[in-house]
């Protein structure tokens, strides 16, 4: 096989235009001297291709030919190459190039020499794709250093070491970034939105952890191609398969066990990657007493194939597959019948087909269709029967999307596209499965369509200033058939307000909206080291969760928008300045403000579950998120880690028209999500190539909560009673992480390498509070409820030291 | 409907732990708290006012006295309520008021410094009866955190046929009936002529005694937000649903009157959210507190804060006599044994009166055996 080099930087003027244009042709220039590169492994002297080389001055370079060759044509003078590739110490040369030149680069391997490799695309085609402002990357390696709570490596909570992402906490449903809402958040794994990230309650996220290639996070500028949320994107991207040989990946551990596979089929043709990870370790809750008839499984597989049909014509087809099952002893009642087994049963099938056609070697058309399947239920086995009634729910999601991507100069390159994409939720569907004393309800699906048309380009205008920028159009139509209550709008809409109801039939449209979504963003680089960064997104969401608490359950409700409830929509402002030192040291400052409508809030006791028309029971007000965010990284050397810090505030506003249809007298309240300080510090130490040590330190406010006004006695019970909103902060969270990896502790190049992962999570065992909650008393607490007639409980997760061993090997 | 959500801290249990944690309040002073309902049961038909209230640095409920409280009808009919003299604060329809189903209520309150107060009409719904009542005994109904154990309570529920052509809503309340013999105590002193009168001779703390004169029981009215709705189950027979929950305390019998209400949506929407604030505010995943909205309002100022609900229900009884002396296991408590004044002589030492009243009665009462 043969791959084009894609260039990945030059210089503005007209001349470097001419010059590259040429070589991307392949004709040389005669004052030039060609300087010919080989990059092997310096063990094996396997070419490995795909290596991203960087010939500075000039920023000239690209990516290796398969063969491990790059070939560039340079003006006399010198030159400093550096190479970086997966799994290899980077490697920086010298050369003085006078007449043509042979060099062959060995990269070192890192199983025998610990040094951080940022991890870099290895599939060409995304370094067209990476914009040049306004992304976090994550790599597989960083996430891998991290220390993992249980020894479970996380994509979510290795986020949440970067600034502007939080969580509620431990068992935190998805994360939340620079202040927003956890489903203001598009998380995508290869193309496809996931719906429940996450595994037991928010402890763990579903993305197979040994095939995962990067994960960025876009918070600033988001590329145009992306639409549908209003806070940032999150895209996990799988590995693209390219062994040249069997290569196993598998590890043991307290919670689960994995074992992921890459291998070609068809050498040059087609490769596969399988990555299965289980969790059924739960036998161990036999021996505690509280959760001896408790179950709790879960388990995600992802199915990758590459297949290069043709020199030009690339796909990429990627299942994805996760599952939870968890039985609890729980006395629940539903309707007229009583069950004392809740069993939840969450699963996510998700699929996607992307087709990589290479029109010339600066233009190629990328088409992906999409599907996502989400289904959470709960079963409820009647108790004294075999029967069981299920509570269930689904939101389906498919798109498909094409786009031409251009590189129209060395220094412009543009893409442009259409989505369509199709929502269908069902909200609730009650089966009583034999179950006499219930009722059966189906909840009418609800289905709603959007359409985007995009256009982005990033431009290099000079030597120093770079733009990247792109519009978005989105329409929206919410389709028949539904039945719509209409409602006198005199009144704020409630049960009391409704004025009739309206059929629709199937294919007619109840509703639209729609809007223009600038993104602009650009970069002056000031001089060599000092970078300043601007960047303006405006975006649309038209799918929410609704949840009357602080983080959603895996069965909270999907909701597309509908005459009364609007879509939500923000703008963001950000800027930033950015220095880098010698020594692999880097400075970030970076500050931005968000402004969001039609966010949603709940009206009191906000119930959804089954609930026909929830209109009544959501309100809409402003958003405003602000924040600074300091970051100080060091990225080389054999000590390597960050350190950042974040002042951030998030304050919402709902003021409805009466006392119930306002939120906290309807000033503005700080959100649920409002943490003014936050600190986060990762230093790893390789002491020797077979140790690694790191350390991982947050701090950061306490999230708002609500404490009452006062209390009053209705009925005889104390009621605590609220009408403020995050009127409190719970206190502060702060947490040291410690991880020990012992690799490859022969140190020699096998076949197999196996290393041990030893995490301490929370180290001192700080008891952070997750929630605090106002309850009945209970007796025996006299000394800190006081003379409340209520008592106050805070609850925390992981309040002692989680120590961890794990096992993992890699065998190629 | 609200599905239970607590199951997540159950399951991180052994992950996570809760702890007491000292309540802070953010108070606001002066709020008014107006509770009451319009039935169609004669006699049954109350309403009361209290301000919750910051005396010396507590939090305090005061009853609000020398209000004005009228039950108007949808034809125009006001049933002024007159304030109770032993209970001030509790202002209560005449004995022969009864509401009417399909008829609509509200309530007019003015207090005595001019503030004038209105609840939103209520229509009394159709009285719904209990169609069986029995009992189930529960050695491990709750976990009782002060003495590390389960607690048995009897479980008296309720099965009913729930009408179809209509939404109904449902509460409980129920009423427990015990046989007293004392009827009144006296501390650091002794009861004489009607009275407790103090002697020097006798310690603060000592408490006495006194028998009653004749047969007593005591009426023990519970109030409870226990709701149900029937949006899952119209028009079946609902059967098991817990209407009382008697803690197994003594092995005294008892009688328990179900009071088995239909109520309004709106009155239920209220009870729901008190009893979510009350008592499932917990939780990884809790509701996020809410104000308590009811349906009362200052006329003149509508953005003044009332809590609480005036509502029109009907309700219906059933009684079931519990007896408890042959109950399995052992009671919580130990059994009160009356300390009566020391004999001297013996034939001077008073019998008191079991004085009729909302909460005693002199008349054996229907069911008891």
């Amino acid at each position: 096989m043969k791959s084009t080099p894609y260039y990945i930087g030059h210089t503005g003027s007209l001349l470097w235009l001419f010059l590259f244009l040429i070589f991307g042709k392949g004709i040389a220039i005669a004052q030039d001297h060609r300087l010919s590169l080989s990059v092997q492994d310096a063990e094996t002297g396997t070419p490995l291709g795909l290596a991203t080389v960087l010939i500075q001055p000039g920023e000239r370079g690209g990516v290796t030919r398969t063969d491990g060759t790059l070939g560039v044509d340079l003006p006399a003078g010198e030159y400093e190459i550096s190479v970086n590739f997966l799994g290899y110490r980077e490697s920086i040369r010298r050369v003085t190039l006078n007449e043509p030149l042979s060099l062959t680069i060995k990269l070192e391997s890192t199983a025998t020499g610990l040094e951080t490799v940022e991890v870099v695309g290895n599939d060409a085609s995304d370094l067209l794709e990476r914009p040049l402002l306004g992304v976090q990357r994550l790599s597989k390696k960083q996430l891998d250093e991290l220390p993992a709570v249980l020894g479970e490596t996380d994509v979510l909570k290795g986020l949440q070491m970067l600034p502007g992402v939080g969580s509620a906490g431990e068992a935190s449903n998805g994360i939340s970034v620079r202040g927003g809402s956890i489903d203001q958040n598009l998380v995508l794994l290869d193309h496809v939105p996931v719906f429940n990230p996450t595994h037991l309650f928010g402890l763990f996220s579903v993305f197979p952890p040994d095939g995962i290639r990067s994960a960025d996070l876009y918070q600033g500028n988001v590329p145009a191609r992306f639409g549908g949320r209003v806070a940032s994107v999150l895209d996990v991207r799988m590995k693209s398969p390219s062994a040249e040989g069997l290569e196993l990946q598998g590890g043991v551990g307290l919670i689960s066990n994995r074992l992921s596979l890459e291998a070609p089929i068809v050498r040059d043709k087609l490769y596969i990657l399988g990555a299965v990870r289980l969790g059924l370790n739960d036998f161990w809750f036999d021996v505690i007493e509280q959760l001896k008839d408790t179950r709790a499984n879960f388990g995600d597989a992802l199915l990758k194939l590459r297949w290069q049909a043709a020199e030009q014509h690339l796909f990429h087809l990627t299942g994805f597959y996760s599952r939870d099952y968890y039985q609890i002893d729980l006395i629940s009642r539903l309707a007229g019948f009583t069950s004392d087994k809740n069993i939840y049963d969450y699963e996510t099938l998700n699929g996607s087909l992307d087709w990589h056609y290479t029109l010339n070697d600066r233009t190629y058309l990328q088409t992906v269709l999409a599907s996502a399947d989400y289904t959470p239920s709960i079963r409820l086995p009647e108790t004294g029967t075999a029967k069981e009634a299920v509570l269930s729910s689904s939101i389906l999601y498919h798109s498909l999307q094409t786009s031409l991507h251009h590189r129209a100069a060395p220094n412009l390159q543009w893409s442009g596209g259409v989505q369509l994409i199709r929502y269908q939720s069902r909200p609730g569907t009650l089966h009583p499965g034999g179950v006499t004393s219930v009722n059966a309800v189906a909840l009418p699906a609800e289905t709603a369509y959007e359409t985007a048309v995009y256009l982005e380009g990033e431009w290099e205008a000079g030597e120093h200033l770079s733009i990247s920028t792109g519009l978005r159009y989105g329409h929206y139509f919410q389709m028949g058939p539904l039945t719509v209550r209409t409602y006198d709008h005199a009144k704020p809409l409630g049960d009391d307000s409704v004025t009739g109801q309206q059929e629709y039939n199937r294919g007619a449209v109840i509703t639209t909206y729609g809007g223009w979504e600038p993104r602009f963003g650009l970069r002056w680089q000031a001089t060599e080291r000092l970078t300043l960064k601007a960047a303006y997104s405006a975006n649309r969401q038209y799918l929410q969760n609704i949840f009357n608490a602080t983080t959603p359950l895996p069965t909270s409700r999907w909701k597309t928008a509908d005459q009364h409830i609007r879509p939500q929509s923000s703008h963001l402002v950000s800027a930033g300045v950015f220095y880098t030192a010698g020594s692999g040291y880097e400075l970030g400052v970076e500050a931005y403000f968000r402004h969001t409508r039609d966010l949603l809030e709940y009206k009191p006791g906000a119930e959804f579950l089954l609930k026909k028309f929830v209109e009544t029971e959501l309100l809409q007000g402003e958003g405003r998120a602000f924040g600074l965010e300091f970051s100080l990284r060091k990225t080389a050397g054999r000590n390597t880690g960050w350190f950042n810090y974040t002042f951030s505030r998030v304050f919402n506003q709902v003021s409805g028209a009466d006392f119930s249809n306002r939120i906290n007298q309807g000033e503005w309240y700080p959100g649920n999500f409002d943490r003014p300080h936050t600190l986060n510090a990762v230093y790893t130490v390789a002491g020797n190539p077979h140790h690694t040590l790191s350390l991982n330190f947050t701090m950061s406010s306490g999230r708002p909560y609500t404490i009452p006004n006062g209390f009053v006695e209705i009925d005889d019970v104390g009621v605590p009673v609220f009408f403020e909103r995050n009127n409190a902060r719970i206190p502060a969270y702060h947490r040291l992480d410690f991880s020990w990896k012992i690799l490859n502790p022969g140190m020699r190049k096998r076949r197999w390498t196996g290393e041990w992962i030893f995490t301490v999570y929370n180290l001192y065992g700080r008891k952070n509070a997750y929630n605090i909650y106002y309850g009945p008393r209970t007796g025996g607490y006299g000394q800190i409820f006081g003379n409340s007639p209520i008592g106050a409980y805070r609850i925390s997760i992981f309040g002692a030291p989680i120590v961890s061993l794990s096992y993992q090997f890699k065998f190629r | 409907m609200r599905f239970p959500v607590v199951y997540i801290t159950v399951f991180l249990g052994t992950l996570g732990c809760v702890d007491p944690y000292q309540p802070a309040y953010h108070h606001l002073d002066k709020l008014l708290i107006i509770q009451g309902r319009a039935t169609d049961r004669a006699g049954d038909t109350e309403v009361s006012i209290n301000e919750s209230t910051l005396l010396l640095g507590s939090y305090v409920s005061r009853p609000i006295s020398g209000a004005v409280a009228i039950i108007v009808d949808d034809q125009g009919g006001q049933t002024p309520l007159m304030e109770d003299p032993e209970f001030p604060g509790t202002y209560r329809a005449p004995e022969v008021f009864a509401g009417i189903t399909g008829r609509s209520y509200q309530l007019e309150v003015t207090l005595s410094d001019g503030r004038r107060y209105a609840s939103t009409p209520e229509q009394l719904p159709t009285g719904i009866p209990v169609d069986s009542l029995y009992v189930v005994f529960d050695p491990e109904n709750r976990y009782n955190e002060q003495r590390e154990e389960f607690t048995a309570s009897h479980r008296i529920l309720v099965d009913w046929r729930d009408p179809r052509d209509q939404v109904n809503f449902y509460q409980w309340r129920y009423r427990i009936f015990r046989e007293e013999i004392v009827c009144t105590s006296c501390d650091g002193g002794v009861y004489r002529d009607g009275s407790c009168q103090d002697r020097d001779s006798i310690p603060a703390d000592v408490r006495y005694d006194y028998l009653c004169n004749g047969p007593c029981w005591s009426i023990t009215p519970v109030n409870t937000t226990n709701v149900f709705s029937d949006e899952l189950v119209n028009g079946q027979t609902v059967r098991g649903k817990e209407a009382a929950n008697i803690l197994f305390e003594s092995r005294k019998n008892l009688l328990v009157e179900i009071n088995q209400y239909t109520i309004t949506s709106g009155q239920y929407k209220f009870n729901r959210l008190l009893t979510e604030l009350a008592l499932e505010s917990g939780g990884l995943n809790a509701t996020l507190p809410g104000s308590i909205v009811g349906n009362i309002s200052n006329v003149q100022d509508p953005e003044e804060i009332v809590i609480g609900f005036f509502g029109a229900s009907a309700r219906r009884d059933r009684r079931i006599f519990l007896r408890r002396t042959d109950t399995e296991g052992t009671p919580t408590g130990e059994g009160y044994t009356p300390k009566l004044e020391p004999p001297s002589p013996p034939e001077n030492i008073p019998r008191a009166p079991c004085t009729e009243s909302l909460y005693r009665t002199t008349q054996k009462p229907e069911g008891w055996r």
